[in-house]
């Protein structure tokens, strides 16, 4: 697919300034201490092992964006692998989340200054937005030019922390440290560790975030993995160590409710500088932090409605590049719905909601490279290969699924809502427009092979075991079935089930021509039984009529090739078998079940031993069809004087009152069989076949005793 | 998959009654007669809602049981259906994981009867419990139809007695001032909020779960299509007014404080109204009931347990001796197993503590259910054919999943890590004694079949399309491969498509050390699978080898165009729909396997250089083979020398190649002299008027420029 292309110009310094940026912001400057009154000192140990946690998510979005550099990256991701629907979810999804965050995080840099000067928030905050949007639009170039700058101000003011930070920590000797600060390690056990890293974990989703602008960097394969690798060290290294200055230099008290820890702390020994250089410092570093997690994720929630737009899922206006090779509408549009929150909701408050929902993306991206590894699409090359596959990407679906549990009902059911929203915008805008699928029907191509054909033939069987179902009207449909006794004895497979055809398709108001057609293409399905010299050839067909059948009796057995056929000899499998008897059924398609009821019944009458000599010594059409009749839901009787049928003679059929739903099925008058109708008469001597459930037969048994 | 064994088969002698009564024995029993006071400590008066909401909370996969055993009536039915619908892997899981479930909860009943009797009498437990083991176990061997007796016995006697206790209380309860009572006893009516009331429902979720136990015999039930699904459905709706009505008295006629503490309610609040019976008989009564309830949970515990290893055994995941049936055609080796694994758990472990941990798995086989009903109806396999159709499918089934799922994690962490254990169990028991033998799959497969033909083929085109704009890696040796190119330049215009494919088969079978008629064997079929690129009057017929030996390509030139059905063809011109290619060039490529992403990239790449605008004209005007080779290269990691003494390049004069230091890794590929092209070895001597073909790293190609450039400079 080709379309307006986005410009390759991002280096290796503006992927990690863009990572570094996205994950700096509410996770150092505010967070620490909130979660220390959930965890204690041992909330240094959370920061670690959330840092190690998102490993997982990390090596899956390096792959992924190696392959697969495009726009909107996760969305694109998401939506090959997974297809479209989950696209949409993953794209509309994020890009809310994005918005989400960025507006927290110019919230937040308002809410920073606002400690510090007497200044409005919002008005602060919409300025920064239209800021950022402005350079955005301008050109990726610039605003990663700003980025880099946030960057290295925010990690200059960071090193120049900690590093005093430990050295004062140190000169106050480290076993005291140990001792007043950090026991006890884990006031709140295991599980308020666990919540703990929850918490913090969302501080590095923004890792990701570069995947979103990869068709934009140059040499992909190198930059987006060293990049990221090396912004996640950095993240990691500055958290750890700056919350654990943090712990060490406050009470914990202190720390517990305090939302500018990192100022605190500052206060507590930066005096690299004259007074107030330090807190001011801390101050700015704090600002840009929140600026450039605002403005990569400006650039980056831009990206999703450019992607979505190009593959169809939301308006095509969205995909238009303007003058300056950036996505100037997506980007418009996306500062335009963060003003808006900014100023009705509470950014918050739903930003925190938002977090179990990347959650869910990045459990997502794990499962989205097993997808496209197993869907061996050749095509998929990527040139970062993620270690330790699939190990790792089953470790990160794990990781993401508790802490989603760990994050709360109230996320949980943010998650789903949005979830929600997706599938209803997907199928009431996308669905008609987009004929694409994801990979992961590759991946069911695959398996798909494996299918086991025993399982049908297991469940046959059953179906034989189980039997007719006292609904299913097989004495009828026998009853009425077409009887061919053959007299030739050279006769073709060909000619028979023409000839059955001839007859069968009247009552179906079909071409003889092509239900004969239609026999002889079942013949090769492999489903038709053969076996005891006799073939079942049926088939289902589009026409609402109850089924139908023939029998055929040959005089001198044809030879047919068993191969393509069910054998029902289990034992002696023959290559040919001789056949006496074929049968034909016909059955309506709605009714599959009874069909096949009808068949596997068919089947077992067949496979009774006496069967083939039965049908062979049959005197007539009648006697054919009783062979195939269950003895206790039929029964023969003559009309005679001496017992009470006398009451029939003379009586038209539909005069005659038989117990419960029986019928006359048959009447054979001096030889000669037909389907009696309402207005037929009963004579003396008359043989009637009739047919009903078990204890209406045994009634008429008594009554012509 | 075989017809049953006759021998092996169990003889069809349940009827509705039977089915209800095992329905109901396995889920009355702690349930009803310990569970309420410990459950109504966490969430209060609410408790009785509790019961109802996790009743009604069953359904879902009551109805797919009751759906999957009408359409799979076999013995081990939990089992069975997981085993069919997933696959023997989930299905081992399923099997043994059942099957110890329902040990450990026959064995918990067991000992809670012992309890119950202990209460009164000054009995053993543990020795209670082991006898009854026995009893009941010998009872099984003899017959399904015996055991049932004793059930509808033990049933009846359970039922009858709680429907006079709830009478009785009802009555008793409006003989009192009922309004005061609900605002007295009733408020406040969550004592832990929504929270609280959401674990007790899970808490009390499991109490309902005995009623899937039918699924196990369903294979011994006569007319299933009706009895299965009614005699459940009846079992739900007995057990769901008994207990709701029972706790409901509970929680109005018992103190709070003693009640949340009592471990027999139903007797205590028995106590306070059953008074008009003639001394402790009313107590006694209630004993009774709790008697016949635990005994029967363990009846039919065994009962049904004892189906499973059978069925499993049956399907070869087991050893084999426990499909056997004994002279009484019931499971005997099965049935002893199971109650020597019962008899373990009840002389080495502390029953009550390790059965709760089973609710978890009881839990995942609950939703493994649920999934199994929808796996079933969209493998489409025409031969299910149940006869109850679960009602709002697959709705009510996706909610049976989530529900059950949710409620996992609510059961805390030790029943979630002993589901695990025994999962891995399974898993570790599955590779080690099944894998081999067993070729089935699960009807899953069918349905990724049909799913995958869904798959999208223009996924395929667009990851090309990603793979050409990325273009090549750095370590990919393009160059190499075409300064290493065979090249045909043919003159005759009479020759066929196939006479190139021919000769370029000859060509390249050399190089390959592979028979030249596979070669053009693969390469004709190539043809046909729609991945060769055409367009731009050229065509890349590309194979790839199972050999392992770097990429080699043969370029054609043809004089007069020969023209070629595009169909089966990957077309390179968007823009062009026409049905044939006049081609004036085709190139042959063949990669080792191994490098098959190398192969694509280097093919990507071949088309992008097609597609550039001045390809065609250069293809026809190249004067000489280097000449088409150059075509191909890229300008800035290739370089066209010619040696001469007027500049730096003197220098190599006289020397063999081997002896020529060039940057790093660039390397001489063409040596062409008087007009003649040949590949030089490493002994080759350079003369002067050589001219060098030399292709390397944009860097190392940009410094031999410069050398060469520098010194005319001078």
């Amino acid at each position: 697919m080709k379309h307006e292309k986005l410009k390759k110009q991002l280096g290796l310094f503006d992927v990690y300034a863009i990572s570094t940026g996205a994950m700096f912001s509410s996770g150092f400057f505010l967070l620490p201490g909130i979660a220390s009154s959930y965890s204690g000192p041992s909330v240094i140990l959370a920061y670690l092992l959330g840092g190690i946690l998102v490993l997982p998510a990390m090596l899956s979005v390096a792959e992924l964006s190696t392959a697969l550099p495009r726009a909107g990256g996760p969305y694109y991701f998401l939506d090959r692998s997974l297809g479209p629907m989950v696209g949409t979810i993953g794209g509309l999804g994020t890009w809310m989340a994005l918005i989400f965050k960025s507006a927290f995080a110019l919230v937040g840099m308002g809410a920073y200054l606002g400690l510090f000067f007497d200044i409005q928030i919002k008005p602060v905050a919409i300025t920064l937005t239209l800021l950022f949007m402005l350079m955005n639009i301008i050109g990726v170039k610039k605003t990663t030019r700003l980025q880099n700058s946030f960057v290295i101000i925010l990690i200059g003011i960071l090193i120049l922390f900690v590093v005093q930070g430990l050295f004062e920590l140190f000169g106050v000797g480290m076993d005291t440290i140990v001792e007043t600060q950090l026991t006890p390690f884990l006031p709140f056990g295991y599980n308020g560790l666990l919540a703990t890293i929850g918490l913090v974990f969302v501080s590095y989703a923004g890792l990701t975030q570069i995947a979103s602008v990869a068709e934009e960097v140059k040499n992909p394969d190198r930059n987006i993995p060293l990049g990221m690798v090396l912004s996640l060290i950095t993240a990691t290294v500055i958290y750890v160590l700056g919350v654990f200055v943090m712990v060490g230099v406050l009470q914990p008290e202190t720390l517990h409710d305090d939302l500018t820890p990192v100022a605190t702390a500052a206060l507590e020994f930066f005096d690299l500088f004259p007074e107030p250089i330090g807190l001011i410092l801390i101050v700015i570093a704090a600002i840009a932090a929140f600026a450039s997690t605002g403005n990569a994720g400006i650039m980056s929630a831009a990206r999703y409605p450019l992607a979505m737009a190009r593959d169809k899922l939301i308006w095509k206006r969205m995909a238009m590049v303007g003058r300056f090779k950036t996505p100037s509408v997506s980007i418009i549009m996306t500062g335009g719905i963060m003003i808006v929150f900014i100023l009705v909701l509470n950014v918050e408050n739903i930003a925190k909601l938002a977090s179990a929902f990347m959650l869910l993306i990045f459990g997502l991206l794990n499962l989205a490279v097993i997808v496209m590894r197993e869907s061996k699409i050749e095509e998929y090359d990527p040139g970062f290969n993620s270690p330790l596959y699939p190990g790792m990407q089953i470790a990160g679906m794990l990781i993401t699924t508790l802490l989603i549990v760990e994050m709360g009902i109230l996320a949980i059911a943010f998650t789903s809502l949005v979830t929600v929203f997706c599938i209803g915008w997907y199928y009431y805008y996308a669905y008609s427009r987009v004929k694409r699928q994801g990979a992961i029907y590759h991946v069911h191509a695959r398996l798909g092979e494996y299918r086991y054909q025993g399982l049908e033939t297991e469940m046959r069987d059953i179906l034989r075991e189980k039997g007719l179902r006292d609904e299913d009207p097989y004495e009828k449909i026998v009853a009425r079935s077409v009887v061919i006794d053959e007299k030739s004895g050279k006769l073709s497979y060909k000619t028979i089930v023409r000839q059955a055809s001839a007859q069968l398709a009247p009552r179906f108001n079909i071409e003889a021509e092509s239900l004969s057609k239609l026999f002889l293409e079942a013949q090769k399905s492999g489903t038709i039984p053969i076996g005891k010299g006799v073939v079942i050839n049926h088939l289902k067909i589009d026409r609402d009529h109850p089924t139908e059948m023939a029998l055929v009796r040959i005089p001198e057995s044809i030879d047919l090739d068993t191969e393509g056929y069910e054998s029902l000899n289990k034992e002696d499998r023959s290559d040919s078998e001789k056949v006496y008897s074929i049968i034909f059924i016909v059955s309506s398609e709605k009714k599959s079940g009874q069909h096949l009821r009808t068949l596997s019944h068919m089947a077992e009458m067949i496979d009774t031993p006496s069967f083939l000599e039965r049908w062979k010594n049959a005197d007539h059409e009648g006697e054919l069809r009783e062979i195939l009749l269950r003895d206790e839901r039929f029964i023969n009787i003559t009309v005679s004087m001496e017992n009470e049928t006398r009451t029939m003679t003379g009586h038209k059929v539909k005069e005659i009152e038989l117990p419960g739903n029986s019928l006359i099925a048959i009447l054979n008058r001096d030889g000669k069989l037909t389907i009696p109708h309402g207005d037929t008469i009963i004579k003396e001597g008359d043989r009637l076949s009739i047919i009903g459930e078990k204890e209406d037969i045994k009634r008429v048994k008594e009554m012509v005793k | 998959m075989p017809k049953l064994d006759e021998s092996k088969k169990l003889s069809k002698e349940l009827n509705l009654f039977d089915v209800y009564a095992i329905a109901t024995g396995a889920m009355f029993s702690s349930g009803f007669f310990l569970l309420p006071g410990l459950a109504a400590a966490e969430t209060g008066p609410s408790v009785f809602l509790a019961y109802l909401v996790s009743g009604l909370l069953i359904l879902p996969t009551m109805f797919s049981v009751a759906e999957l055993s009408t359409a799979l009536p076999r013995a081990g039915g939990t089992y069975y259906i997981i085993d069919r619908s997933l696959g023997p892997l989930m299905g081992s899981i399923g099997g043994f994981g059942s099957w110890l479930a329902l040990v450990l909860k026959s064995a918990f009943a067991l000992i809670g009867m012992g309890a119950y009797i202990a209460l009164y009498y000054d009995v053993n437990i543990t020795l209670v419990a082991v006898i009854l083991t026995l009893a009941f176990g010998t009872l099984n061997i003899v017959g399904a139809k015996e055991t049932t007796t004793l059930q509808k016995v033990l049933v009846a006697a359970l039922i009858t007695i709680m429907f006079g206790y709830i009478l009785q209380g009802i009555v008793h309860l409006f003989s009192l001032d009922v309004m005061g009572i609900t605002t007295q006893r009733f408020t406040p009516f969550f004592t832990n909020g929504a929270t609280g009331f959401i674990a007790t429902v899970g808490m009390v979720f499991v109490s309902y779960a005995g009623l899937t136990k039918v699924a196990s015999i369903a294979e011994e039930v006569k007319n299933p299509d009706r009895n299965i699904p009614l005699g459940m459905f009846l079992a739900v709706s007995s057990a769901i007014l008994v207990y709701v009505v029972g706790v409901y008295l509970m929680v109005a006629v018992l103190e709070p404080e003693a009640f949340r503490q009592d471990l027999t309610p139903v007797a205590t609040a028995g106590e306070a109204f059953m008074d008009w019976l003639p001394g402790d008989l009313g107590l006694l009564l209630i004993v009774i009931a709790a008697i016949a309830a635990f005994a029967s949970t363990g009846n039919a515990g065994i009962m049904s347990a004892s189906r499973y290893p059978m069925a499993m055994a049956r399907d070869s995941l087991f050893n084999e001796k426990f499909s056997e049936l004994g002279r009484f055609n019931t499971p005997m080796n099965s049935i002893l197993g199971t109650m020597g694994l019962m008899l373990f758990f009840l002389l080495a472990f502390n029953v009550a503590s390790v059965a709760k941990l089973a609710s978890a798995f009881q839990l995942l086989l609950f939703a493994l259910l649920n999934l199994g009903v929808i796996v079933m109806r969209e493998s489409k396999i025409e031969e299910y054919d149940p006869g109850f159709n679960s009602p709002w499918y697959p709705w009510l089934q996706i909610f049976g999943m989530v529900f059950s799922f949710v409620l996992i994690f609510e059961m805390g962490i030790l029943s979630i890590l002993f589901t695990v254990a025994v999962s891995a169990f399974a898993v570790g028991w599955y590779y080690y004694y099944a894998h081999e033998d067993v070729e089935r799959t699960g009807a899953i497969f069918h349905v990724h079949a049909r799913l995958g033909e869904m798959q999208d083929s223009g996924l395929e085109r667009e990851m090309r399309g990603i793979l050409r704009e990325k273009g090549l890696r750095d370590e990919d040796p393009y160059e190499k491969v075409v300064g290493q190119a065979a090249v045909i330049d043919e003159t005759s215009t009479e020759v066929s498509y196939k006479t190139i494919i021919k000769r370029a088969a000859k060509l390249l079978a050399n190089r390959f050390e592979v028979g030249e008629d596979e070669i053009f064997e693969r390469f004709c079929e190539a043809q046909d699978t729609g991945t060769i690129p055409i367009g731009n009057g050229a065509a890349v017929n590309h194979i790839r080898l199972d050999k392992d030996c770097s990429s080699q390509m043969v370029l054609v030139r043809i004089p007069e165009e020969i023209t070629v059905s595009t169909e089966n063809f990957e077309i390179l011109d968007r823009n062009e729909t026409g049905k044939i290619e006049k081609l004036r060039a085709v190139f042959f490529l063949v990669s080792s396997s191994k490098k098959s992403g190398q192969h694509l990239r280097i093919l990507s790449h071949l088309a992008e250089m097609i597609d550039s605008r001045h390809f065609l004209e250069r293809w026809k005007n190249a004067s000489n083979e280097s000449e088409l080779r150059e075509i191909l290269l890229r300008d800035e990691r290739f370089i066209n020398i010619v040696v001469s003494s007027d500049n730096n390049t003197r220098d190599l004069i006289g020397k063999k190649i081997m002896e020529i230091e060039l940057p790093e890794e660039s390397l001489i590929t063409i040596l062409k002299r008087d007009g003649k092209i040949k590949i030089p070895h490493g002994y080759t001597i350079v003369e002067e008027d050589d001219e060098l073909s030399i292709i390397g790293e944009v860097d190392d190609i940009e410094r031999i420029k410069s050398w060469v450039e520098a010194d005319e400079e001078d």
